[in-house]
């Protein structure tokens, strides 16, 4: 055995995750690579070679590469003119992001995100934030401002810190917030939210579905206090902006979307592993008291030690 | 179509949604559909709630097209599946603060409340379509999930044998007797009536002896007759030889009687928070809308007892209200995402 069969058991040895080969003519795209990076927690992306295990699928950035026989593909498609190619044809997954070809391919079509969903943030109701405002003492109907350097209660002088800026989202009626990072913050939380049109065009928002837009702060902060008195409204928007969170701004996500889709989910050999996924899938939070039910109910049928 | 109606299970309970949901396998059957009810038992307190959701998320469900329709059954996945609301888990939600939820404000009530709503929202948006019954679930929906719902209207049971006959001396419900039917303040109404009308209270449950309690103490044992379940031929007649229907429950989902009373071409005296039942009762239309005190639904009952023929006015407004209701349009809304 040479030094690179040697090199290649021990990368054998080395993988526990399931192979994905990657296909790349020359640099793979920019907007690719936090997805490449975030594909890594599912599956290994290698590029095919001597020693390299089979791959369980594929992902090529270039349709002109053509696709791998017996293996499902992904296939990076920066415009329409590409889905001419055989390669997008027969593809599994298109992985682009231009609006056109998400429009063309249909559900086949994941959007790939450059950026993470803000760590522990999860979509909370407008019902639920009044009865949390309830539980705390805090006044019925809150803004928040998010539109200066730093995050401010109302009524309080000094900037929200840390989990005092989550703990704010999470019981704020609505929020004013300006600049991608905030707004998506926001929405990450499921606030009803109202920003500038600049920021709603970056994030790719839409006004009265993700959020509401206004041009001054003093109609901004009308806007936002009508959304603040009323539920379903701001219940909409919190809950689409938190969807668009999901589908266009969070990499994490679309990397299990696709490893699911490519048939890469490694945990699918244990037992309990499609539950676990519907329980990701719904948003269940690691120490949600239904996980333990789950395991509780099938402890008895499986043997000690092995994997839930 | 083969076509799965699923719905939850209470076991030993039998009521409204158990019969909706018999009479919707009927109505796909009769339109040449072969259809099954699939039911799951469901636990509605905290420390049990997302057990069965999650059975219902792991059922196989081998049809060509799934109408959930309450909750947890509305968890079950399937790429055609419609949802036809009855209600989600009011408890957690409009209901929260009533005596029997154990919902409150503590940090485990607001996370399951939070968690609950997320997983909602989730199932119910994979929907390729969502109806409720009333535009009370609609509006329900909107305000905690906020989705949005399309009300599908249904003909209650009976709905083909009810009939209209004369404008007797009694006013009647046939109801549940539960708290949020109230029937007592139907009782504590016909007391404050000054015109000797009679009431025919018919139906089971929890509050039957609280109902029997409030009748004695207010000295009406001889005015208000309480017959417990009555079958259907009887019930058929109790509507037919009523005065007018009183129901007054606490924000109804969708309130069968209402409708069973107008096919009857009976009015209906309601209250202004009795939800669903004011799709229906238009005051001074269909029936009489009170604020729900006693005096004025005793009120309403001296109206009507003193004007029959304003108590039949109304109730033939109410029957052409409720005439178009049909099984097949409600069967044909459903699959409509499905046809050619």
């Amino acid at each position: 055995m040479g030094q690179r069969g040697a090199l290649a058991a021990r990368a054998v040895l080395a993988v526990s995750l399931p192979v994905l080969a990657l296909l790349v003519s020359r640099r793979a795209p920019e907007e690719v690579l936090p997805l490449l990076a975030a594909l890594t927690r599912h599956c290994s992306p290698l590029v095919p070679d001597v020693g390299v295990p089979p791959a369980k699928a594929a992902l090529s950035t270039d349709a002109s590469l053509g696709a791998p026989i017996g293996l499902p593909l992904a296939l990076w498609v920066g415009s329409v003119s590409d889905l001419s190619m055989g390669a997008a044809v027969d593809a599994e997954v298109v992985l682009t992001r231009d609006e056109q070809v998400l429009a063309e391919v249909g559900d086949r079509a994941l959007w790939v995100p450059v950026t993470r969903a803000p760590a522990g943030s999860r979509p909370i109701s407008p019902f639920v934030r009044s009865r949390l405002r309830a539980a705390r003492g805090l006044p019925a109907d809150v803004v928040v401002d998010d539109d200066h350097d730093e995050l401010r209660w109302p009524h309080r002088a000094a900037a929200l810190l840390g989990d005092e800026i989550d703990t704010a989202l999470a019981c704020a009626g609505s929020v004013v917030a300006l600049g991608a990072a905030r707004v998506l913050r926001s929405l990450a939380w499921g606030t009803a939210t109202v920003t500038d049109l600049a920021t709603a065009t970056e994030i790719r928002a839409v006004d009265g579905v993700h959020l509401r837009i206004a041009h001054t702060a003093t109609t901004r902060r009308q806007l936002a206090e009508d959304l603040a008195a009323d539920d379903s409204a701001a219940a909409a928007l919190g809950w689409q902006g938190r969807l668009l969170v999901e589908q266009r701004h969070d990499v994490d996500r679309a990397a299990a979307v696709l490893a699911r889709r490519l048939g890469l989910i490694q945990a699918r050999i244990a037992p309990l592993a499609g539950p676990l996924a519907l329980l990701a899938e719904l948003g269940t939070p690691p120490d949600a008291r239904v996980r333990a039910r789950m395991a509780d109910a099938v402890r008895a049928l499986t043997s000690p030690g092995s994997r839930p | 179509m083969d076509i799965l109606v699923c719905g939850a299970q209470m076991p030993f309970v039998r009521g409204g949604a158990e019969l909706h949901q018999e009479n919707l396998v009927a109505a796909f059957v009769a339109a040449g559909h072969r259809a099954e009810l699939v039911r799951l038992p469901v636990a509605w307190e905290k420390g049990r709630l997302f057990d069965a959701p999650l059975a219902w998320r792991l059922l196989p469900a081998d049809a060509d097209v799934i109408v959930a329709t309450n909750f947890p059954a509305y968890f079950i996945r399937h790429p055609r599946k419609v949802v036809w609301l009855f209600h989600q888990h009011r408890g957690a939600y409009d209901a929260a603060d009533a005596e029997w939820s154990d919902f409150d404000l503590s940090d485990d009530s607001l996370e399951t409340q939070r968690l609950l709503t997320e997983w909602d929202s989730r199932a119910l948006g994979e929907a390729v379509e969502l109806f409720s019954t009333s535009a009370v679930v609609a509006a329900r929906l909107a305000r905690y999930n906020g989705l949005k719902a399309t009300p599908l209207y249904h003909p209650p049971p009976l709905f083909e044998r009810l009939r209209a006959g004369p404008f007797g001396d009694y006013v009647f419900c046939a109801t549940r007797l539960e708290a949020n039917k109230r029937p007592e303040l139907i009782v504590q109404g016909l007391a404050q009536a000054r015109s000797g009308t009679r009431a025919v209270l018919a139906g089971r449950g929890d509050r039957a002896s609280a109902v029997r309690d409030t009748v004695l103490r207010l000295g009406l044992a001889d005015r208000v007759e309480l017959p417990g379940f009555v079958p259907d031929e009887q019930l058929v007649e109790l509507f037919a030889g009523a005065l007018a229907v009183v129901y007054v429950p606490a924000d109804e989902d969708y309130g069968y009687v209402t409708l069973q009373a107008f096919a009857a071409g009976k009015p209906v005296i309601t209250a202004a928070d009795s939800g669903g039942t004011l799709e229906w009762v238009e005051d001074g239309v269909t029936g009489l809308v009170t604020d729900g005190s006693a005096a004025e639904i005793g009120k309403a009952i001296d109206t009507l007892a003193a004007d029959p023929a304003l108590a039949a006015r109304l109730g033939e407004a109410g029957r052409r209200r409720v005439a178009e209701l049909s099984w097949d349009s409600v069967v044909r809304s459903l699959l409509a995402p499905f046809s050619p």
